[in-house]
């Protein structure tokens, strides 16, 4: 149990740590690779709650297609014209404020919510996280959340096809 | 975890890096030397030692001698540090690899992988996703256009082919009804034995869609692989040396050796996921003592994986290589919408109890 929560501060540490360095950096490239030091460790929270499954996919999908995708664009910028430019723009008081606020919001509701919260689950309690489980609790008790979520998805897609296309050409 | 859990732990780890990787990542490059001198009607390396055998020895001290350059205005952590990213993903997914039947110790059975993981299919993509950060950190990082420009089109490459590799693997998962690699190859087995009943085919020759996903799953490999005809990175002509123009000595090499830690990776999840593991018709599934199904099912598993090995590097030597728009088009518009609607296709068989 010791060893669970040493694992699990440092992850969380970690996870701030690499949050805060990723808005700090001058150079994109550099946020960008924070942004993964980020996402493997929120992947190593996941595991450590033994929800293998979210672990791999947190990789595939955050680390594995959307950083690819900026890291794709950050790379053909022009990078001395954008770290010679503010890091910041006006509006990162307000920005910081609502994130302290959410912070604090989550700390007090914690228990109102989940009253085992701040506690590692047992293992190999209720919920295993086997994929098998996962996949009848998606497509039983939250099959329609799960529809709707790929509604939503779809009709992002459709939307950046649309706005990528130039007006009045034809495909 | 008692003393018998460590001691497999290391025995698997030593028999697979000793035994598999290190062999096919090193001896691979001097296969691929001799294989194309044979294709073009010469000897290859063959000054080293007896037929040539020691030319990777040679090839590794050379390596280690010459001069290490970083480039100017490169960034230097980043410059060193990609080689290391693009040789360990596919090194660590050698991990979820079930290299041999499981085997009793003192009345409890081990699965041959080092890791036997449920999650291994996700493991094996989230690697497979995660093996484009070496070659497009090494392209930025070396300040170089040619190089950019080749890590670039690496990333569309390997982003575009993830996407059929990935739903082509599903449709194994859906036949085989597991996502842990053991079950999968057990599920090839034609022996009861064994703990399963099973119809023992091997899922390539599932017609149609085992066969479709063999044939995408192929495909996709070599793209990922940045092998030819997909060689998108280093295609002479265009972006000079590829991603790695810029590296040098052992950095290179570190390159280079990753390259071919992922052509044994893709061989061995071939061999796994279509081709039955060390099964083999239930020639060596029926034999009585495990010890004996262990080691001979270790033979045929690396003999599958040395047939698959060889095909990629036959293919570079035979095949031309595509043009960059062919590559997109043949992996969104062909594999993508093939592997689709193979998917639907064996959701349905396995639902209507065909397989």
């Amino acid at each position: 149990m010791l060893t669970a929560q040493a694992v699990f501060y440092y992850m969380a540490a970690a996870s701030v740590a690499s949050g805060l360095l990723a808005v700090t950096r001058r150079n994109p490239v550099q946020s960008m690779l924070w942004v993964l030091a980020l996402f493997l460790h929120v992947a190593g929270i996941f595991l450590l709650l033994s929800a293998e499954f979210l672990a791999a996919v947190q990789v595939i999908v955050y680390a594995g297609a959307i950083l690819i995708f900026y890291l794709f664009v950050v790379m053909l910028l022009d990078l001395p014209d954008e770290e010679a430019k503010p890091r910041f723009g006006k509006h990162w008081p307000f920005a910081a404020c609502v994130g302290v606020a959410t912070t604090l919001l989550a700390w007090l509701a914690q228990g109102a919510v989940a009253p085992a919260a701040g506690r590692l689950p047992d293992t190999g309690a209720a919920f295993t996280g086997s994929v098998a489980e996962l996949g009848k609790a998606l497509f039983g008790p939250f099959a329609l959340p799960f529809e709707l979520a790929s509604l939503v998805l779809l009709a992002a897609i459709v939307g950046a096809v649309v706005l990528a296309r130039k007006r009045g050409e034809r495909t | 975890m008692t003393g018998i859990d460590v001691a497999m732990m290391f025995g698997k780890i030593g028999l697979i890096f000793l035994m598999v990787l290190l062999p096919f990542a090193v001896y691979s490059t001097l296969v691929e030397r001799k294989v194309s001198a044979w294709n073009q009607n010469r000897y290859g390396p063959n000054r080293v030692g007896p037929w040539g055998l020691l030319q990777p020895l040679a090839d590794g001290i050379k390596f280690f001698f010459k001069e290490e350059l970083v480039p100017d205005g490169a960034s230097p952590l980043l410059f060193k540090l990609a080689p290391a990213l693009s040789a360990a993903p596919a090194m660590l997914t050698i991990a979820i690899v079930p290299v041999t039947f499981p085997v009793l110790v003192e009345g409890r059975q081990f699965a041959m992988s080092i890791a036997d993981i449920d999650v291994a299919v996700p493991f094996f993509l989230a690697m497979g996703s995660f093996a484009v950060y070496g070659i497009l950190l090494g392209a930025w990082a070396s300040n170089s256009r040619y190089s950019l420009l080749a890590g670039l089109r690496s990333s569309a490459q390997m982003i575009s082919y993830e996407l059929a590799m990935f739903l082509s693997v599903v449709t194994v998962v859906l036949l085989a009804g597991s996502m842990n690699l053991t079950e999968i190859f057990l599920a090839q087995t034609p022996n009861a034995t064994l703990g399963q009943e099973t119809s023992g085919l091997w899922n390539v020759f599932r017609f149609p869609v085992g066969t479709i996903a063999f044939v995408v799953f192929l495909i996709a490999a070599f793209a990922e692989t940045n092998r030819h005809p997909f060689d998108m990175v280093e295609r002479e002509t265009e972006p000079v040396g590829g991603f790695h123009t810029e590296h040098s000595s052992m950095k290179f090499a570190l390159f280079f050796i990753g390259e071919y830690a992922a052509m044994l990776t893709m061989s061995a999840l071939i061999t796994t996921l279509f081709f039955g593991g060390p099964s083999l018709f239930g020639l060596v599934a029926s034999m009585e003592s495990p010890w004996l199904r262990a080691g001979v099912g270790f033979a045929v598993f690396i003999t599958k994986l040395a047939v698959f090995q060889f095909l990629f590097i036959w293919v570079r030597w035979t095949l031309p290589r595509f043009r960059w728009d062919q590559v997109l088009h043949l992996g969104w518009k062909v594999l993508l919408p093939v592997s689709i609607v193979n998917l639907l296709l064996a959701g349905a068989l396995v639902v209507w109890g065909v397989y």
